[in-house]
């Protein structure tokens, strides 16, 4: 299992695992344990998918068209759902993830003063 | 949604795959193919619920739901018939009580006016000292009318009765008399000819036009299309008939036939014509409407109105000194005898369905108690707690709207009863009856029953221990929650009787006081008629000595005592109200004066009623117009202006000390009685009795009639006998003076009855409640029973272990309840007569009385309890 210890890990905030699983499927259509995979590679495992968030976001995804899922074969040969970011996904993605910076940058605005304070 | 079928098809394939390549993974990570897969699972988590999550992103998944939990409560009802039957049979009793009660409410308290716009019509008053109300001196009418800003129009009328003369027979019917405005004020125009122009308003006496009734014309004239410009004769005064009004319109008095020009008033009523109300500002008389403008609201017209009442007051000191304005929405005058009683009603079956709603909460929270197997296999396999809340909801759903259909099937087939136990004459507009508002009302209802319903076993599921529940031992043990639910559903029943039973208590003991109080008179063996003194009787030397003569031919009558007139309708009518002086007393302000009634008797009268003569004597045939004035008082009015003194020789005189009218002399001192209603108070208003052959004014009189024998025999042969006297003579409101008294007291006796009624249902479901309550508890403690019987407890000792338990939360209740009815009964202040809202005679009986309900509700399941062989007890399981 996991290497990092259990309290390092975030859990996701609602939300922001659809801007994951989007930005994840930008690179091009992968399986449901892909992109799980990928969110918790990518973060050095510091982010971790709540348990059994992913299918119903996925599914919340494709019903708002902005992901579509596909019959297709993995890398050994098995059937698998691949799972695909539509047009309109990208438009959303880059709106999300115009929001997301917003955000962040308006925090880390707010968090900074106080990091000085802690220096010397 | 062409995609969600295959989508969701395909979800378990795609979880599968999803797990196993977790497997792969960790078996490279170098787990063992089984700890692999376990660990894969666990990451996953609960695959039933991510599939439902999954699932209900695929919207109509809550509708599907609500069928799947529909279907499901329905079969877990059918399963417990006994259960279903009770709590939608209370639930039914409780909504229908409800549904019945505001139909009437909805129907006269928030019914609409037969007006045009009825929002924006007011009603203005003058305002006498002390929130008082009184009607509209005309003068003061037009000043308003021509100063103010803030209506659209006004318009002004009067209301009385008129005798309606024919060729055979008279009969007497409602008139208005009213301003040219007061038909476009109303929104109301003639189906045949039209209505009043300003000309036939402008000038006294120059236009004898009449507008009528549909139906009278119906009546009287057979819906004659030919109506328009035949005669119809009004108080010995004959008009021309120019319009027919409405079916169903009864004018603003809700009673009127007939209309006339205002400026007809004269001959309407010649004894009265030297009074000229057109220009004098102390007759007031008039009722006033006012048609607000758009975007004025209440306040502003009365502040406005105000200024003008004012201005009046500085021109006019002497008239208008005391005088301000009032302006108020129309509905409160058809609304405002009704809305107390009514909303206590309400509030009362508000109160039965609680109790309901805490029986039926305990028969849940038992039944949910064995039920706590099958809720934690849910639980275990998967189910959130939304689900459960959900599938608790759709079965309490269930059953209040089984209640609910029930219920509005027992209002609907009660409300004509209900109507017809309601003693008040509701405005002719008023239906009552079960429409979309009052369904919607028992919807509303429904729903939040199904609320509170759910709220008890959603808590009490909230400690259901899966591990512990699905043991099999545990399953007799009542949780401490479930023990002070049970709890708090005693003391809430106990207090909501108890505010119930002393409502009703109180409403009870009113109407006692009101038939028990002495009235000051006999009111055995006493007829009434009234009848009309037609003009020709005021001429000459006969003026006024109709009356009195009438009553001496009548006194004459086979069966008949005594007999005498008064101008006083007894309990319907009871004079009234005119400025005077007391010699040698300071000058008496008008609303003092507004507290005495002035009534014109004949001789002979006191003794007829049975009312004492306390000092002095009787007015006889000899006290006529043509003898000094004399004028006789009631008990209280001597103690108020002559304490201590001997009244007999005193003078008072009409109007200010200043003022023309002649001095009169008071011969004689009568007993208080009461004449308005059985809920006036004598002593607070006082009489001043004036002699009926001195009088000037005299238009309707009743006779008053001792019988020998049963009264109500006499009805008919009295009428007969004065309409053989003289056929001219409409003879009307004929009544034993009993019966009149019961009239009075009938909507105590009603709202009474009714709350009694609401009270008994409460106390009945309340001692169930208790009763199943109490049931259960010792039902979970047989075997503790069994156990302490065994080494030699009495069952005594365990009666009062549970009797005990019963009276601590029924004093608990009891508290809260008193408490809760000190507060409550406030608001029936109004309603009642002779006792306090905080009767503490009443509450402490009460409040024995409900213990000793509680006491045996705990007893009969206490001994059922130790009459089990310990033994069997023991076994128990």
């Amino acid at each position: 299992m996991s290497t990092k210890e259990e309290r390092e890990r975030i859990e996701l905030l609602q939300g922001t695992l659809d801007l994951l699983i989007l930005r994840t499927l930008l690179l091009g259509p992968v399986h449901g344990h892909a992109i799980a995979k990928a969110i918790e590679l990518n973060s050095e495992d510091v982010l971790q998918i709540e348990q059994g968030s992913l299918y119903p976001a996925l599914h919340r995804l494709i019903k708002r068209r902005w992901i579509s899922a596909e019959e297709g074969t993995s890398e050994n040969n098995r059937r698998a759902k691949f799972y695909r970011l539509t047009a309109k996904g990208r438009r959303q993605l880059a709106v999300e993830m115009r929001k997301w910076n917003k955000l962040a940058g308006a925090i880390a605005r707010i968090l900074r003063p106080s990091e000085l304070e802690g220096q010397p | 949604m062409r995609g969600r079928k295959r989508m969701l098809e395909e979800l378990d394939q795609d979880i599968r795959d999803y797990i196993e390549r977790e497997t792969q993974d960790n078996i490279e990570r170098g787990m063992s193919p089984e700890e692999a897969r376990y660990a894969a699972m666990r990451k996953f988590g609960n695959v039933t619920r991510v599939k439902e999550e999954t699932w209900e992103v695929w919207s109509f998944v809550w509708l599907e739901q609500l069928f799947g939990d529909m279907r499901f409560a329905a079969r877990t009802l059918r399963k417990s018939p006994g259960f279903t039957a009770v709590a939608v049979l209370t639930l039914a009793l409780g909504i229908g009580a409800n549904t019945a009660i505001f139909s009437v409410v909805k129907a006269v308290l928030l019914r609409s006016l037969p007006f045009k716009d009825p929002a924006h019509l007011v009603r203005v008053n003058e305002s006498v000292a002390k929130g008082g109300r009184s009607p509209v001196a005309y003068p003061n009418y037009l000043d308003w009318r021509a100063q103010n800003t803030v209506f659209q129009e006004m318009a002004a009328f009067g209301d009385c009765e008129m005798i309606l003369n024919g060729k055979d027979k008279s009969d007497r019917v409602d008139c208005e008399q009213v301003s040219d405005t007061y038909f476009p004020i109303l929104g109301v125009s003639a189906i045949l000819g039209r209505t009043f122009t300003p000309e036939e308003n402008a000038v006294p006496m120059k236009h004898a036009v009449a507008l009528i009734g549909y139906g009278l014309w119906q009546r009287r004239f057979g819906c004659d299309p030919q109506i328009l410009g035949k005669p119809i004769r009004l108080n010995d005064y004959e008009y021309t008939i120019i319009g027919v009004l409405p079916k169903g319109f009864l004018g603003y008095s809700d009673s009127a036939e007939v209309w006339i020009p205002m400026m007809m008033r004269d001959a309407a009523w010649p004894q009265v014509a030297k009074y000229d109300y057109l220009h004098t500002r102390d007759i007031h008389f008039h009722k006033v409407l006012g048609r607000l403008k758009p975007g004025v609201s209440l306040a502003m017209a009365q502040t406005q109105m105000e200024t003008i009442a004012a201005r009046l007051a500085k021109a006019y000191p002497k008239e208008n000194g005391e005088r301000g304005v009032l302006v108020t929405p129309v509905s409160e005058d058809y609304v405002r005898s009704f809305r107390a009683p009514l909303l206590v009603l309400l509030g009362a079956v508000a109160f039965v369905l609680l109790i309901a709603c805490a029986n039926v909460t305990n028969l849940i929270l038992t039944r949910s108690t064995t039920r706590d197997r099958e809720l934690a296999i849910r639980l275990a396999l998967g189910a959130g707690r939304g689900r459960l809340i959900r599938q608790f909801l759709t079965e309490s759903l269930l059953l209040t709207l089984g209640g609910a259909l029930a219920g509005v099937a027992l209002a609907y087939w009660g409300l004509d009863l209900l109507v017809s136990v309601l003693p008040v004459t509701f405005p002719s507009f008023t239906h009552v009856r079960l429409d979309g508002g009052v369904l919607s009302f028992a919807f509303a209802l429904t729903v939040a029953a199904a609320l509170l319903l759910t709220v008890f076993p959603v808590l009490s599921s909230g400690q259901t221990d899966v591990n512990e529940s699905l043991k099999e031992s545990v399953k007799s043990s009542i949780s401490l929650r479930g023990r002070q639910t049970g709890r708090l559903l005693i003391v809430s029943e106990v207090a909501l009787a108890l505010v119930l039973m002393i409502g009703a208590g109180l409403m009870l003991r009113s109407l006692a006081h009101l038939l028990e109080d002495n009235p000051g008179f006999r009111p055995d063996h006493l007829v009434t008629l009234r009848f009309y003194v037609p003009y020709r009787n005021f001429e000459g030397n006969g003026r006024n000595r109709f009356g009195p003569e009438l009553a001496e031919r009548i006194a004459d009558f086979p069966g008949v005592e005594s007999a005498a007139a008064t101008f006083v309708d007894p309990f319907l009518w009871g004079g009234f109200q005119r400025g005077f002086t007391v010699e040698g007393h300071a000058a008496i302000s008008n609303a003092e004066a507004d507290t005495v009634y002035y009534q014109e008797i004949g001789p002979n009268y006191f003794h007829t009623m049975g009312i004492p003569l306390l000092q002095g004597r009787d007015f006889s045939m000899r006290d006529s117009i043509s003898a000094s004035g004399t004028v006789m008082v009631s008990e209280s009015f001597a103690h108020r202006y002559w304490p201590g003194q001997v009244p007999i020789g005193k003078r008072i005189k009409y109007g200010a000390a200043d003022s023309t009218s002649p001095w009169m002399q008071v011969i004689g001192v009568a007993g208080n009685i009461k004449y308005n209603s059985l809920r006036q108070d004598p002593e607070a208003e006082p009489v001043i009795y004036g002699a009926l052959l001195q009088s000037e004014v005299i238009i309707n009189m009743s006779l008053v009639v001792r019988t020998h024998n049963s009264p109500e025999a006499m009805l008919g042969p009295l009428r007969e006998e004065i309409q053989r006297i003289d056929p001219a003579i409409p003879v009307y409101n004929v009544a034993t003076l009993s019966e009149r008294m019961r009239k009075d007291s009938a909507e105590t006796r009603s709202y009474g009855l009714l709350l009694a009624l609401f009270a008994a249902l409460a106390l009945m479901l309340a001692a169930v409640g208790i009763y199943g309550v109490i049931s259960y508890w010792v039902t979970q403690r047989t075997r503790e029973m069994g156990i302490r019987l065994s080494f030699g407890a009495r069952p005594r000792d365990l009666h009062r272990l549970v009797i005990g338990e019963g009276i601590r939360l029924a004093l608990t209740g009891i508290a809260v309840g008193a408490l809760g009815a000190a507060l409550v009964t406030r608001a029936m202040t109004s309603l009642l007569y002779g006792v306090k809202p905080f009767d503490p005679v009443l509450f402490a009986t009460l409040a024995v009385g409900l213990t000793g309900v509680v006491i045996l509700a705990c007893y009969i399941p206490a001994r059922r309890a130790t009459r089990v062989d310990p033994i069997v007890a023991l076994r128990y399981e």
